[in-house]
């Protein structure tokens, strides 16, 4: 009779065991992305920045901490939005995650990697996307309070506004978006025009809608 | 409970429900209640032992003691309300006491006047924290009972400890997780309640809405010699009484009359159409239900069983084996094909049209007056009134109808249709001439009266009256306590013998056989074939053929065939799942009630809706409308919903352009069914409607009685679902549709099962299992709140959002690896996390529309997603926009809390 032949096949690696480590590279990816210009971009790559190049990097196995943690910076600094400047707590916290990351990589098997690797990127860009849309709420929110302030009721801003049908605002917690890129902005009339604009001269930055070409 | 307790009883239900005990878990020891459930049941056992211990030869308890004591055990927990004290439950973290004598001091000294009882006295206050803080066997050390003692007021002398042994009897009591073991805890002489309380208790094998029967049967029996319930386990009920010699038990003969008495009142209601079967099938698949004063309706439904415009609607020329009008004409008229001219052809396509509802009653006739269903004398005494009404042979031409032949049956209803008029007291020539509803509704008034007849010469006619007590003698076996002592080594050796001499028997159906139940594994000599109509695929049920060889047919005892037939006859139609509500392992009377009071109260709104029995038949229920449930459920307080709210959730109400539809339906229907005129509506009616369109809107706010059967057949207006509610042991609701979508994968199923079965749960305070129809009951004791369907990957799924939602509960603290695995493999969702996981599939059904996966598996592959920001990029990639929409927000935020 032949030898019995055992084989002990890997387990396969229970990727919640790193949750600790996947939430430290990505609590310090998001706090670089937050001084990062870009914060509501439509598309991932935009919205992700340098990150999402490092992520995609990092599975080469070629780069170090501090190599890579360059080639991020020379990212965001490309970025004309940034005007050539990165703070330093976005600094450091860019290093930190780059170097939280080739730790975490170096550690976990190589048929893991990219699973991991994939966690990391959509649960920080699903962060980041909560973020954006988050603010994009309480731009909203505080847009349909201006125009409270300025009209008092509905009616006196559908007027003044001179919108009818679909594009009537019912209610002012309906109020739109203070978008400048958009059908209604362009079509609309002055005095619509002007509301935008004054909301974002008074909020005093420039409205978010309209970074994906600026990448 | 004495009617002086009650707003006690209300109290203590609002003081833990305010406190957000129902969220809390007060045990979680090889079953899981909630710190509500362990605490209600504790007073609710109390306050149903209270009038025994009142009598002066007892604990001569008087109402301040009562009082006192019922205070004491709503709180003597209170330490659980503690985090820490829920971590440790839940293998957070070690050990740790539930008696904190802080928190003990700082709530007792609010409880009387937060029940709205007089203002304790400082000394009342001591002796409820010295029954609380000596309520565990672990804390009655020494040291701790002298500091009791002090702390207790002098004047109460050693009474305080009395009340205090009380108390920890009845929390050791109601901890115990069975109630064999809380019998034994009764019984014991170490213990109190032997020396005052007698206890015995009935057992039931769980088969179904039969032990529900069983249970309240056993239950009246023990109520009616003097028994009280006291604890309501799903099999059991303990009952206890003052002591005395010999106590009477009830017999299981008692029982069995009980049983008969049950059943008897619960059939009723209309079982034509069970009875009347299908004219391409059996014509009488349940003959038991069979009642000979109901022949009438028998014969009406058989009329509908086939409507006027199938013949028509068959194409014009045979294609294979499908025969065409034109051949079927051609045999009826004993011609070739080719002689069938179009105008031959449109004759009698009208006329065999018509005549197909005719010829189901006649069929549904000749069943009714076999030789096998009524004997040879009886059908002897229908042939001759048969032939004496249509002519010589008539009756022998019947005995050849078989399966729907329309040529060889129409030549039958000629014999019928040339029949002068006057026989049937009609003013035409000819039967043929009369208008076919007209002529249908004489058919059947002169069958029935031939039936009649033929019924009332017959010794015993056929009734139903007989079914209640067969089926108690059939379901008597599942009771077994009390019951006559068996020998377990005879009953393993007759179950043995049982399957060897089943064996040859397996798969096929001959006489004198020996079989083994397919569904309930006894063994029988007389049974029944299992069909489709009483199992969900009969032929692939066991997969005994392994073993046996190839399984022809199915053969099922008579004890589970009685039991599917009780289904039907509640639900007037197969259930295809069961929900079933028990207790989170045990309840007490008055908590038994108020579950029961609950249940019914959320399916009578239920029924009031999906009957339409209001002015919106718009408005109907699905249990498995996950998505509209989770728009108005999530964000929802599941515990505090009451059953007009549940209702709510379960509710719906059709698309804009549905109710369009439907309002033309119903208008179509009614112009046709009075020939376009309102005045002839208005007469039959009574009304005086100036256009169809007021017509129309008074017949769907139901004003009309004279149209509701069209209502209902346009609104589609049936019972979805039964209440079967007798006692707390078990309350069940048979459901007529499967909880899920049409084509949906079984994963997706078991998720939207248990969506329902969680916020039944949090709201009715139970536990919850949706069961096949051909599942078991016997469940495993609920360790959770709501009961995981046997399907791998939603159970594989539910355990690893469930070990993932523990390991964000414990913060990284600690080794929590063995619970995490007991929960990866658990049955039930535990109370800890239900509203999470509520809340999960809530979410994923929202959000799965926009992600555009197939709709078998959407939930499951949303739920199954590494991180939310798969789900973000797979809607974003599937919109138009390429963006997700705001409205997604709050789904997304609560899919972030079970997925990575």
């Amino acid at each position: 009779m032949r030898s019995l032949i055992f084989v002990r096949a890997p387990e396969r690696t229970d990727l919640d065991h790193f949750a600790p480590q996947v939430q430290k590279v990505r609590d310090a990816f998001d706090r670089y992305l937050d001084s990062y210009p870009i914060k509501t971009a439509r598309t991932k790559t935009s919205l992700m920045g340098p990150v999402g190049k490092v992520l995609s990097e990092v599975r080469s196995g070629r780069w170090d901490a501090e190599s890579l943690t360059g080639y991020a910076l020379n990212i965001h600094l490309m970025n004309p939005n940034a005007h050539g400047f990165i703070g330093q707590e976005a600094r450091e916290a860019l290093h930190e995650g780059v170097t939280a990351l080739t730790e975490l990589i170096g550690g976990v098997p190589p048929a893991a990697q990219d699973r991991l690797i994939d966690r990391i990127d959509y649960g920080l860009y699903w962060v980041r996307r909560r973020k954006a849309m988050e603010f994009m709420e309480q731009v909203q929110r505080e847009f349909a309070d201006f125009l409270r302030r300025r009209y008092q009721n509905a009616g006196a801003l559908n007027q003044a506004w001179g919108v009818k049908g679909r594009d009537q605002v019912d209610d002012f917690s309906r109020a739109p978006y203070p978008s400048k890129r958009g059908k209604r902005y362009s079509q609309g009339n002055e005095q619509l025009r002007n509301d935008v604009d004054i909301y974002w001269q008074e909020r005093g930055e420039a409205p978010a809608d309209s970074e994906d070409d600026e990448e | 409970m004495q009617s002086d307790y009650t707003d006690l009883w209300e109290s203590v239900i609002r003081y833990m429900t305010e406190a957000g005990w129902r969220e809390l878990t007060g045990k979680r020891r090889g079953f899981e209640q909630s710190l509500f459930d362990h605490c209600l049941v504790e007073v609710d056992v109390f306050l149903q032992m209270a009038p025994i211990l009142a009598e002066p030869k007892r604990w001569n308890l008087n109402d301040r003691a009562i009082e006192l004591v019922t205070v004491a055990l709503m709180a003597h927990d209170v330490g659980k309300t503690l985090d820490e004290w829920q971590d440790y439950v839940h293998g957070r973290r070690s050990w740790l006491s539930d008696v904190n004598r802080g928190l003990t001091a700082e709530t007792v000294s609010s409880l009387y006047t937060a029940l709205g009882l007089e203002d304790a006295a400082p000394e009342i206050n001591r002796i409820v924290e010295n029954c609380i803080n000596l309520h565990m066997r672990h804390e009655r050390t020494a040291a701790n009972v002298v500091t009791a003692i002090l702390n207790a007021p002098p004047t109460s002398g050693d009474r305080w400890f009395s009340l205090a042994e009380l108390v920890y009897h009845i929390d050791n009591l109601c901890s115990i997780g069975g109630f064999l073991g809380a019998l034994d805890y009764l019984r014991d002489p170490r213990n109190p309640f032997a020396k005052h309380l007698d206890s015995a208790h009935h057992q039931v094998a769980l088969r179904g809405v039969s032990s529900v029967m069983l249970h309240r049967a056993a239950q009246s029996a023990f109520e009616g010699l003097g028994w009280g319930p006291l604890l309501y386990f799903p099999e059991a009920t303990i009952y206890i009484r003052s002591k005395s010699e010999n106590p009477p038990l009830p017999s299981q003969d008692d029982i069995r009359s009980q049983l008969a008495d049950v059943l008897s009142g619960s059939f009723g209601g209309n079982v034509a159409e069970l009875v009347v079967g299908s004219p391409t099938a059996t014509m009488l698949p349940k003959r038991e239900l069979f009642d000979a004063s109901e022949v009438r309706e028998y014969l009406a439904v058989a009329g509908r069983r086939i409507g006027r415009q199938s013949f028509r609607k068959k194409p014009a020329e045979g294609r294979g084996a499908a025969k065409g009008r034109r051949q079927v004409v051609a045999e009826y008229l004993g011609v070739p094909v080719g002689e069938v001219d179009a105008n031959a052809l449109d004759l009698h396509t009208g006329r065999i049209a018509d005549a197909q509802p005719e010829m189901v009653v006649f069929k549904f006739f000749k069943a009714a007056t076999g030789p096998d269903f009524i004997g040879r004398d009886g059908a002897s005494i229908a042939a001759k009134l048969y032939d004496d009404w249509l002519g010589q042979d008539a009756w022998t031409e019947l005995q050849g109808m078989s399966t729907l032949m329309p040529a060889r049956d129409m030549r039958h209803v000629d014999r019928f249709w040339n029949l002068p008029g006057s026989k049937l007291g009609a003013p035409t020539q000819t039967v043929e001439e009369i208008a076919p509803d007209r002529r249908l509704e004489l058919l059947v008034q002169a069958l029935a009266a031939t039936l009649g007849r033929v019924y009332s010469e017959l010794p015993a006619p056929p009734s139903r009256a007989a079914l209640a007590a067969d089926m108690a003698s059939s379901f008597i076996v599942d009771l077994l306590a009390p019951a006559s002592d068996r020998n377990a080594m005879e009953l393993a050796r007759e179950q043995l013998e049982a399957y060897a001499a089943s064996k040859p028997f397996m798969g096929r159906v001959v006489s004198n056989a020996r079989y083994l139940c397919g569904v309930c594994n006894a063994g029988f000599t007389s049974g029944t074939e299992a069909r489709a109509d009483f199992l969900e695929k009969p032929e692939s049920h066991t997969n005994r053929a392994v073993s046996h060889g190839r399984f022809g047919k199915l053969v099922i005892c008579n004890v589970c065939k009685h039991e599917r037939l009780l289904r039907q006859l509640l639900l007037n139609a197969r259930a295809q799942e069961v929900l079933v509500l028990f207790p989170r392992m045990m309840i007490g009377q008055d908590a038994g009630a108020r579950l029961m009071a609950r249940a019914t109260d959320l399916y009578s709104l239920l029924y009031v809706r999906m009957m339409g029995n209001s002015d919106d038949p718009d408005t109907q229920i699905s249990l498995g409308l996950t998505q509209q449930i989770a728009q108005k459920g999530m964000g929802r307080h599941l515990y505090s919903l009451s059953p007009a709210e549940v209702a709510e959730l379960f509710s719906y109400r059709a698309s804009e352009e549905n109710r369009r539809k439907r309002r033309r339906e119903l208008e179509k229907l009614l112009k046709d069914e009075y020939g376009e005129d309102l005045a002839d509506a208005n007469d039959e009616w009574g009304t005086s409607f100036e256009s169809w369109e007021a017509a129309v809107d008074a017949v769907v706010a139901d004003e009309v009685e004279d149209a509701r059967d069209l209502r209902r057949a346009v609104y589609g207006l049936r019972p979805r679902l039964g209440l079967v509610c007798q006692t707390p042991n078990l309350v069940l609701m048979p459901l007529a549709d499967p909880i899920g979508m049409r084509d949906e994968s079984d994963t997706d199923g078991a998720l939207r099962k248990v969506f329902v079965e969680v916020a039944l749960a949090l709201a009715l305070d139970c536990a919850v299992a949706v069961v096949d129809d051909s599942q078991s009951f016997s469940l495993e004791d609920p360790e959770g709140v709501a009961w995981m369907p046997p399907v791998g990957p939603a159970r594989r799924l539910l355990g690893d959002l469930l070990e993932r939602l523990e390991r964000r509960s414990s913060k990284g603290a600690g080794s929590r690896g063995g619970q995490r695995a007991r929960l990866a493999t658990a049955d039930w969702v535990p109370l800890v996390h239900a509203e999470r996981i509520f809340n999960a599939i809530g979410a994923a059904s929202l959000v799965s529309r926009a992600t555009n996966y197939s709709d078998r598996t959407d939930l499951y592959q949303v739920l199954s997603a590494p991180t939310v920001g798969h789900v973000v990029r797979r809607i974003e990639q599937a919109s138009d926009g390429g963006q997700v929409a705001p409205y997604h927000l709050p789904a997304l935020r609560k899919l972030e809390e079970v997925l990575a």
